[in-house]
């Protein structure tokens, strides 16, 4: 196995661009795994940890672009008010030593259906930077990843990291496990308002082939939302609404049932997610943030 | 000498060494024999050919004796009998 | 409703008070030798072995649960630059099956393989990488068997035998009085099962085997009781025990998980066969399945009282699935067996106990060794019973507590001191923490912690309690020992006692007190506690609560042995009168007029050394109706849970956990309150996170990212009461403390938890699913807030 050990960005892709086999690595909480378990050996493994382009976020037009090195403490640490639900959604990765090396780049890199930042980044709409000597490219997160582990990735391309907007308004994020810290989630779900768009995002996690949207419960609460007015008034968001929010999201789940849950419990609880988050943003927003 | 939490009275270890003339197959000898071994509700496996019987001295004895015949009569040449009374042997002290 | 701090800037937990680190006698906190190593990583541990030149070892393993092997083909693997050896049986040169109880199980597989994971070969590398890779190259034809996977399916007459004897392993029936004839106002049934949980120690199976260029072998190994392993090693290297010495090297934690062999006969056959020293190392997969976990069971119960509450009859039908291989099924049945009706005085039961092989993952000791399994059952029957009573569930306990002069169901008389009703007073008396308001908490003190699921909705509180017991040693006529070597001596001008015994030292502190009881005997400071090995005979296992009582006593016996001949020495020099005799801070003080001499003096260059071999009392088997005074010494506790459990997801958090415990004497109160906090977590995890799960005798979860252990934030504050009530046939009084913490523990919380939700809760490990009320065969959830069935018998 050889070990290559770029300085810049550039050698980077020069790097993957001479070996597409390599691997990038950056925390290697995913990678390592899958070595240490001999289920992926590769001949070349590109070390991205000593390339500083990508260990850097910066704000841009009102939106955040953050590299694939940034780990999940800094996110924590320095964006959590700007992004809270990702900030959230940190929080409940693994433990504080595998937060500190961790990233959301290797979450995208991996593109399972359990990687805790995507939902974030799916109800905010959030793009993916993808790199080769060729020039960069960006996809919706939404179409990057296409199926559990699968993403479209070329070859000769490295993840730069991803574009966010900056939050307008309430978000959260919350996770099913059966334990209280290190879990990988049984379910997850991610919630964004968009108060100036009249939106609101949603991503279902671990509850399907890939996370994704629940796109009927969104307009049936942005119609509900529209219909009295509340994005102005600020007014409450009735019971019934709110479960019937809830039942919408579950629709849209596709879970399975295996070691960590059944696929019934998965689709339940993330209604119960979804109504609750819901509320709690809405709480917030009334509460005039 | 059987370690463990109790130890038995009597233990007999059998090896059937099987014929290859006349009588049942080899692998069947040992079947045989297995299978008489088995019927006294003493046996274990003690190896690719080997089971040993252990229990009360009456009972091993008359189990053993089943098993002598049953291999015999499946038509093996010679079984080998290894019998250990360790009921009083000192265990854990040698060292 | 206010928002809560997702990201809480705060710690989670105050740190603890720095203890008392001054050498201790018995009594005193004393801090642990290895505790700062092992916290700073410099404790090396049998993982951390090394010696020069050395081997790596590594197994093969059946990937089929039941299968017939036709043939086993290694000249690929013995090819492989860098192996040094690939053996199969036909390299084991002794006796070729080896277990704790029965020899039943191969030390490495000839033609057939019973368990997903069973040994086939072994080879032994230069590097463990290119052992593993040869592993790959061995080729082995299998005939896939159906396999046998369920314990009831096994006791049938038409099922295949997987052993010889049958797949009935051991039948333990007990029969106290007369159920059929006893009258019952009130009568409660019940079905329970208990999953298969793991001692999941983090120190994982290694060891070292180094041969001693004569033919024989030393190792260095974990485990809990090199004795047996000893010995089984010689017999099966056709070895005579002296030419195999085994030293105790450093133990990750074991909790009965390493009462059985794993690699030891393995690394001494590559040592012996390559002429090099071996290591061998399991990594954390290959550790689930290379020891055995505890017996999953159902259990079905039949509880009959009087209207105001007196027990009438108990009935329980226990069926174990031992898995594979024996192990030590046989004495969990009979523990199983005996414990069944639980702490209490029934003056009729009938209870049968049935161990079965199948083959699903070999099952065997660990902590709680079948109490745990009947007391889920039996304390889920005693609040079953109280509420068709109508009575409160912790009076229903006391009035049946079982007391001194009593008869358990096994004949035996209860000794004293049994102060199970006392347990439960003062439990019930312990005040109640103060009720947190739900609005704005702390996300870590909500269910699910600060993975952010609720902010208080749907969160509901429940009190649950529970009362265990167990024995403490090993039972049933089995000759319980252990051996101490104690030697006083002068190094440096100053008195020092080495103490010598073969105790594993698992994490659980026998080192540090067997260094307390000699000074406490021989009021000298500076004690030695040798490193374990066999060069001494045996000390018995560290298991079964036991070390502190009977390694305790031999050292206490050697030490006051040791301390007679240093009176007949003053005697005969100073004419002292030994009676009034003592040492003290390393001079020998006589009652009256100080100090006659310090023993540097007395000793002068020479050493005064006693090995003593203590038994404790006697016990004998259980006749055929179950009757027999089996058990030697039994210690009670009780536990009240609290838990805090949200309905519509059905999380929990367990918000306290309060119990008490008779111990005797506390030898160490600080190493008390970790026995007692960790046997709390182990029952936590049975009761909410751990269970190893085996879909037709695979396990489908042999990693800890799905075999779930409690964390710092799943484990509660504990509140605990010692009693002190000496048992006066023990050393300082002592009762054994390891298990009973973990056995009351698991049914405390799930009785909480039915506080909390009126959901029936059969099975441990609880999954939300079933507090939600998602279960059963069709997946029609029961109707929410459903209560069990309580047949009632006007």
């Amino acid at each position: 196995m050889e070990f290559l050990q770029p300085a810049t960005w550039r050698e980077a892709l020069e790097a993957k661009s001479a070996h597409h086999e390599a691997v990038p690595i950056f925390g290697g909480t995913d990678v390592m795994v899958e070595m240490n378990f001999d289920r992926r050996r590769p001949g070349y493994v590109l070390d991205l940890t000593r390339v500083p382009e990508i260990q850097v976020w910066e704000r841009e037009n009102g939106k955040f672009r953050v590299g694939a090195g940034v780990t999940y403490t800094r996110i924590i640490t320095d964006l959590k008010n700007e992004l809270p639900a990702l900030a959230m959604a940190s929080r409940t990765v693994g433990s504080p030593q595998i937060r500190n090396r961790g990233t959301v780049g290797g979450n995208l890199g991996t593109s399972s259906p359990a990687g805790d930042a995507l939902p974030p980044l799916y109800a905010s709409d959030a793009e993916v930077e993808l790199a080769s000597v060729e020039g960069i490219r960006r996809v919706p997160v939404g179409e990057f990843v296409t199926g559990p582990k699968r993403n479209v990735l070329r070859r000769e391309e490295l993840i730069w990291g991803f574009i966010i907007p900056e939050a307008e308004g309430p978000q959260q994020y919350a996770k099913i496990g059966t334990r209280n810290a290190m879990v990988i989630a049984v379910c997850s779900f991610g919630l964004a308002l968009h108060p100036a768009r009249r939106k609101v995002g949603t991503c279902i996690g671990s509850a399907a082939p890939t996370p994704v949207r629940a796109k009927e419960a969104e307009e049936f609460i942005e119609g509900v939302l529209a219909e009295g007015d509340l994005w102005e008034t600020r007014g409450a968001i009735s019971e019934a609404a709110l479960r019937r929010f809830g039942e919408m999201v579950e629709m849209s789940a596709r879970p399975i049932s295996d070691v960590r849950g059944t696929a019934e419990y998965r689709r339940r609880a993330v209604g119960v997610l979804a109504r609750r988050t819901l509320s709690w943003a809405w709480a917030e927003y009334r509460d005039g943030r | 000498m059987m370690p463990g939490y109790t130890r038995a009275e009597l233990t007999a270890e059998l090896k059937v060494l099987p014929s290859r003339e006349g009588g049942k197959a080899p692998r069947e000898q040992i079947e045989a024999a297995r299978q008489a071994a088995s019927e006294s509700g003493l046996a274990h496996e003690a190896g690719p050919d080997a089971t040993v019987l252990a229990g009360d001295r009456g009972e091993v004895l008359g189990a053993m004796m089943k098993v002598i015949e049953a291999s015999l009569d499946a038509g093996a040449h010679a079984v080998e009998v290894k019998v250990e009374a360790e009921a009083d042997a000192p265990r854990f002290g040698r060292g | 409703m206010t928002r809560a701090e997702t990201i809480p800037t705060t710690p989670t937990r105050e740190r603890p008070e720095t203890p008392v680190s001054t050498p201790g006698r018995v009594g005193e906190s004393t801090t642990r030798a290895d505790g700062v190593p092992k916290v700073t990583g410099e404790f090396e541990y049998s993982s951390d072995l090394w010696m020069d030149g050395m081997l790596y070892g590594a197994t093969l393993r059946s990937p089929h649960p039941h299968a017939n092997i036709w043939s086993v083909d290694t000249s690929e693997a013995e090819a492989v630059p860098g192996i040094f050896a690939v053996l199969t049986h036909e390299d084991v040169p002794g006796r070729k099956v080896c277990g704790m109880e029965v020899p039943d199980q191969p030390v490495l597989a000839w033609e057939r393989v019973r368990y997903q994971g069973e040994p086939i070969a072994l080879v032994a590398a230069d590097h463990p990488e290119t052992a593993r890779r040869a592993l790959e190259k061995i080729s082995v034809e299998y005939e896939v068997l159906d396999p046998i996977t369920d314990a009831e399916e096994a006791m049938r007459e038409d099922t295949p035998k997987l052993h010889l004897s049958g797949n009935l392993l051991r039948h333990i029936h007990v029969v106290h009085g007369d159920v059929d004839t006893a009258e019952a106002d009130v009568v409660v049934e019940g079905e329970y099962e208990v999953g298969m949980q793991d001692q999941a120690f983090l120190g994982p199976e290694s060891g070292l085997a180094v041969p001693d260029g004569r033919g024989g072998v030393d190792l260095y190994i974990s485990t809990q009781w090199l004795h047996i392993d000893r010995d089984q090693v010689a017999e099966s290297l056709g070895l005579e025990p002296d030419q195999v010495r085994l030293h105790l090297s450093g133990v990750g934690g074991a909790f009965g998980g390493r009462e059985d062999l794993s690699m030891q006969i393995h690394s001494c056959l590559l040592a012996l066969h390559t002429g090099r020293p071996v290591k061998m190392m399991y990594n954390r997969e290959e550790s689930f399945y290379g020891h055995v976990h505890r017996h999953p069971a159902r259990m079905r119960y039949e509880h009959g009282a009087t209207r105001d509450g007196k027990l009438v009859y108990i009935k329980a039908r226990l069926v174990f699935d031992g898995g594979a291989y024996a192990s030590s099924s046989n004495a969990v049945c009979l523990n199983a067996g005996t414990f069944a009706c639980g702490p209490y005085d029934v003056p009729n039961a009938l209870v049968d106990s049935y161990m079965l092989y199948t083959n699903n993952p070999p099952c065997g000791a660990m902590r709680g060794f079948g109490a745990v399994q009947v007391c889920f059952a039996h304390e889920a029957q005693m609040d079953k019973l109280a509420k068709a009573l109508g009575m409160d569930p912790v009076e229903l306990r006391i009035k049946n507590a079982i007391k001194p002069g009593d008869r358990f169901p096994f004949g035996q008389e209860v000794p004293p001191p049994a102060p199970v009703a006392e347990l439960l007073e003062r439990l019930k008396a312990m005040p109640m923490p103060e009720e947190e308001d739900i609005t704005g908490r702390d996300l870590r003190r909500l269910p699910g912690g600060v993975s952010n699921v609720t902010h208080g909705e749907g969160v509901r509180r429940g009190v649950g309690y529970a009362v265990g017991y167990k024995n403490v040693g090993f039972s049933a006529g089995f000759d319980d020992y252990s051996t101490a070597k104690v030697t006083l001596s002068v190094e440096g001008g100053e008195p020092l006692v080495r103490v010598h015994t073969a105790a594993a030292e698992v994490g659980q502190g026998i080192v540090t007190l067997e260094a307390q009881i000699a000074r406490t005997e021989l009021g000298v400071n500076k004690i030695a506690v040798l490193p374990a090995d066999t060069s001494i005979d045996s000390a018995g296992s560290t298991s079964a609560s036991r070390q502190s009582y009977v390694t305790g006593a031999a050292v206490k016996a050697a030490c006051e042995a040791v301390r007679e001949k240093v009176f007949a020495r003053v005697r005969e020099e100073f004419g002292e009168d030994p009676d009034g005799l003592s040492i003290e801070d390393g001079n020998v003080v006589a009652e009256g007029h100080g100090i006659v001499v310090p023993l540097a003096e007395l000793l002068d260059g020479e050493e005064i050394g006693e090995l003593v071999k203590y038994r404790h009392k006697p016990t004998y088997p259980l006749d055929e109706n179950g009757q027999g005074d089996a058990h030697v010494q039994f210690a009670f506790a009780a536990q009240r849970a609290i838990v805090e459990v949200d309905e519509e997801l059905g999380l929990v958090r367990v918000v306290e956990v309060a119990t008490t415990q008779d111990v005797g004497k506390a030898m160490n109160p600080q190493a008390l309150e970790g026995q007692i906090e960790g046997g709390i977590a182990q029952g936590l995890g049975l009761a909410l996170l751990e269970e190893i799960q085996v879909k037709e005798g695979r396990i489908q979860n042999a990693s800890f990212t799905d075999y779930l252990l409690p964390t710092i934030l799943d484990m509660p504050p504990v509140k605990m009461e010692i009693l002190e009530l000496a048992d006066p046939d023990a050393p300082y009084g002592l009762k054994g403390v390891g298990e009973p913490p973990t056995i009351a523990s698991t049914p405390a919380i799930v009785a909480a938890l039915r506080d909390a939700t009126g959901r029936e809760l059969n099975r441990v490990p609880v999954k939300p699913e079933h507090i939600v009320g998602i279960s059963g065969p069709t997946g029609q959830p029961p109707q929410p807030g459903s209560r069990g069935p309580a047949a009632e018998r006007a």
